[in-house]
């Protein structure tokens, strides 16, 4: 028996000895780079005359989102060999392999004479020598130049670094002017990137904590329009508001939308107590979540509606908790030194940013739903309020300057910790909340 | 009585004093699973349902709601650690309704919405002139040089050589002796010295000056298999490539082929230091930069063929496999990979062409652990 073994096992050994023989060579590799991927963006081609403006514009604005998203690097066109490239003309990739271009984007504009604008545009693996994906075409007004130019690097984004798009999004924001201690704020909508500011309410009350639903379409914010803070729902296409009713009572604040948006999770103070509730949008019943002695607030969904994360300091300290919306007791998340607020779910339901307050410092941080995998992106002597893109790559938050001249301001962050970036708008700004990305 | 009846006595009576009284002292409620449930009317039903608001008398809705305690809580847990569940699961407050004793305010103005941008999923013609297909990479990503005139349109005149002038002045017009005669003696003997010149050659370097240049700098037979504890100096690049020409002078010279030793393992019939010039000549091109999140988490095998120069065919780049993330992030991880192996293979791997039967193949594995953001 046991030759039979050995002999079974020698023809094993001997055979596996014979395949290895011929396989192939195995190498592993573990060390790479982390750099912007370089790209070039030639102009793109205007096939009419009237086209050649809107196509300088476009091709720049491409240009802009991809570098501004801190993934890629722009090739200058003054280092092209290639110095005319049209979009039906075949890539000359030694060209761009010379300057090193990793990625190309190739487009043409034309508009027409009813006012429509086209916009066809190709992607291609310069060293690899091949496109990226079809080729697509894009249609609208001639309006929406910069809505066009975001979808294409929306897709230029998507095709290459697998993540999904963000940049054909808006953000809503409280929009603050006047001195420090009389501080007039308004909420205000503006693209991704800082332009095309719109306002959404006057500047009579003070307005706090806009949250934008999942499709767009409406805000929640707290207002002190009746004295004291109140919930209202606000409908972005017409403009128009009304108040929710949580309590006569009460005072009502920090809300957030439910994925679908029918549902809110928010906050209610009576007797100094504050705790959460839950409202069905469609028949204004709010259900009691939790009813704790300590202040809890700043609740937000996970993804698939199922769970809430908020913040309390049940325990002493201001920490995290998670609870079932379906009722349970809270567990407790965050364990490490220094005080969590204002969590919030990514979009994808990997990560919960946080601010988080330790050493005299504010930080924007991550974490997994667990606590676990704690990561702080910024600190600063007020960073506060995180949100995230809608791809969950990117997260914005508000920076307050130190000194009797301090006013916020928006900044966003990858989730790496790289490519810190400040918004310029001209003005202070505080509470963003970032909406999805447009049909 | 005994002690013994004492002691038992003494010993039942604590027994059944302790079963009487003692296990009442800390006994502890039973938890009994509690699941809240409350009865729903019709309406709540539809709702559930049909997500439609119910027409509802609504002085009959306030009534309940007035009905109903207080919102907060005066049973609430004083434990804040502890958090009790609520007691009602549902609360009625004021139904929305267009009668709402704040009127809907209208704005300064309704958000103007560019219109929506449609994107059809066209396929657009590829261009009519052929792109040029780099397989394999034979093409140079350095610029070909232009070609430029050698002579040139106008003659200049040298420059004056550095003369250093010493104390011994010389005519510069001294015939050298027997100059022709020298070169002839080389030349004749050139073929004489080939034969005796490995002999010769450390003794007398100069006769043999024109073959020690066309030998190959080491041996192109199969080296030995590398003892597998030899410790790899990962701080000094790997010079592992032996030139052609030189190469194929050594084996006419030699008489030899080279020929690789047959009963290896294609990884171990190459030397580690050589394997490990592979990882540093992929390493600087592989940019994770651009990665996702998911790609980072994702590890993909690359298999493809090489030349005999070590350059990669384009079309022979394939993936073999991936683990730890999704179809997506595997093609998106794979496109990273094989555009690290085209970028630094562009002028072919440096590799012993002595044993390229055991490199023609590979298999490469991409493996993003120390890459991800932590």
């Amino acid at each position: 028996m046991r030759l039979i073994y050995f002999g079974v096992l020698a023809i094993v050994l001997w055979t596996g000895a014979v395949l290895a023989q011929n396989g192939p060579l195995k190498i592993e590799i573990t060390d790479g780079v982390i750099e912007p991927l370089t790209f070039a963006v030639p102009m793109f081609e205007a096939k009419n005359i009237e086209a050649a403006a809107i196509a300088t514009k476009i091709s720049r604005l491409v240009a802009k989102d991809l570098t501004n998203s801190g993934l890629f690097r722009e090739i200058s066109a003054n280092r092209f060999i290639a110095q005319r490239t049209t979009f039906a003309e075949a890539v000359r990739y030694p060209d761009w392999r010379a300057i090193n271009t990793q990625a190309l984007v190739t487009a043409s504009v034309e508009t027409s004479s009813t006012g429509r604008l086209t916009v066809k545009f190709r992607i291609f693996d310069v060293f690899s020598g091949v496109q990226l994906g079809r080729g697509m075409q894009l249609s609208g007004s001639t309006q929406a130049v910069r809505r066009m130019a975001h979808k294409v690097a929306d897709q230029v984004y998507e095709r290459i670094t697998g993540e999904g798009p963000y940049f054909d999004s808006k953000i809503v924001f409280v929009s603050e002017s006047g001195p420090k201690d009389k501080r007039l704020k308004r909420l205000a909508i503006m693209d991704f990137d800082g332009e095309n500011v719109q306002f959404l309410t006057g500047n009579k009350n003070i307005v706090l904590a806009p949250r934008i639903s999942k499709d767009g379409k409406k805000v929640l914010y707290t207002s002190f329009e009746t004295g004291f803070p109140q919930i209202y729902l606000l409908d972005i296409s017409t403009a128009g508001r009304k108040r929710l009713p949580t309590s006569d009572d009460g005072m009502g604040f920090s809300p957030r939308f439910s994925p679908d948006s029918k549902r809110i999770v928010y906050s209610l103070e009576q007797g100094g107590n504050s705790d959460i509730y839950l409202m069905d949008l469609a028949t204004a019943r709010s259900k009691r979540m939790t009813s704790s002695l300590a202040i809890d607030t700043a609740p937000s969904f996970s993804p698939d509606g199922r769970q809430i994360v908020f913040e309390s300091d049940r325990s002493g300290t201001q920490q995290l908790y998670l609870m079932p919306v379906s009722g349970g007791t809270p567990k407790r998340i965050s364990f490490e030194n220094g005080r969590y607020g204002t969590p919030v779910w990514s979009p994808r339901g990997d990560l919960i940013a946080f601010t988080k307050q330790s050493n005299g410092r504010f930080n924007i941080g991550v974490m997994r739903d667990d606590g676990s995998e704690e990561r702080l992106l910024s600190g600063s002597f007020l960073d506060e309020g995180p949100t995230w893109s809608p791809n969950g790559r990117v997260i914005m938050f508000a920076r307050q300057t130190q000194g009797p001249k301090g006013a916020p301001s928006l900044y966003s962050v990858d989730i790496t910790g790289r490519n810190l970036r400040a918004l310029n708008l001209g003005a202070p700004a505080s509470d963003p909340s970032w909406g999805p990305v447009q049909p | 009585m005994s002690p013994g009846t004492y002691i038992s006595f003494t010993l039942h009576a604590s027994l059944v004093g302790w079963l009487l009284f003692g296990g009442d002292f800390d006994r502890k409620p039973l938890e009994l699973p509690v699941t809240e449930v409350s009865v729903i009317s019709s309406e709540m039903f539809d709702i559930m349902l049909n997500n439609t608001v119910p027409i509802v008398d609504t002085e009959l809705e306030l009534e309940v709601a007035v009905a109903q305690p207080a919102i907060e809580d005066s049973q609430a847990s004083a434990d804040p650690s502890i958090d009790v569940a609520p007691q009602r699961d549902t609360q009625v407050l004021r139904p929305i309704a267009s009668t709402d004793a704040i009127p809907q305010t209208v704005l300064d103005q309704p958000v103007r919405m560019e219109e929506v941008v449609i994107i059809p999923s066209i396929d657009l013609p590829m261009p009519e002139i052929e792109a040029d297909t780099p397989e394999p990479l034979e093409t140079s990503s350095v610029p070909k040089p232009r070609p430029v005139p050698r002579i040139a349109p106008i003659a200049v005149v040298p420059p004056a050589p550095e003369i250093d002038v010493g104390d011994i002045t010389q005519d510069t017009a001294t015939p050298q002796v027997a100059p022709a005669e020298v070169i002839q003696e080389q030349t004749a003997k050139a073929p004489e010295a080939a034969a005796i010149e490995i002999v010769t050659e450390a003794e007398k370097p100069s006769d043999a000056v024109e073959v020690s240049r066309l030998a190959p700098p080491r041996s192109v037979r199969p080296q030995r298999r590398p003892k597998t504890n030899t410790p790899i100096d990962e701080a000094t690049p790997v010079e592992v490539q032996i030139d052609p020409l030189e190469a194929a002078l050594a084996e006419a010279l030699s008489g030899s082929v080279a020929v690789p030793e047959p009963q290896m393992n294609a990884t171990e019939a190459l030397a580690p230091h050589v394997i490990r010039g592979m990882q540093l000549a992929i390493s600087p091109c592989w940019n994770l930069g651009a990665s996702s999140s998911a790609s980072l988490f994702t590890t993909v095998v690359v298999g493809m063929q090489l030349t005999i120069e070590g350059k990669p065919l384009a079309k022979s780049i394939h993936l073999v496999g991936y683990e730890g993330g999704d179809q997506l992030s595997a093609e998106r991880a794979f496109e990273t990979a094989q555009r690290a192996i085209k970028e630094c293979g562009v002028e072919g791997f440096k590799l012993p062409k002595d044993q390229y039967t055991a490199w023609q193949n590979m298999e490469i594995t991409f493996n993003p652990e120390k890459m991800r953001m932590r």
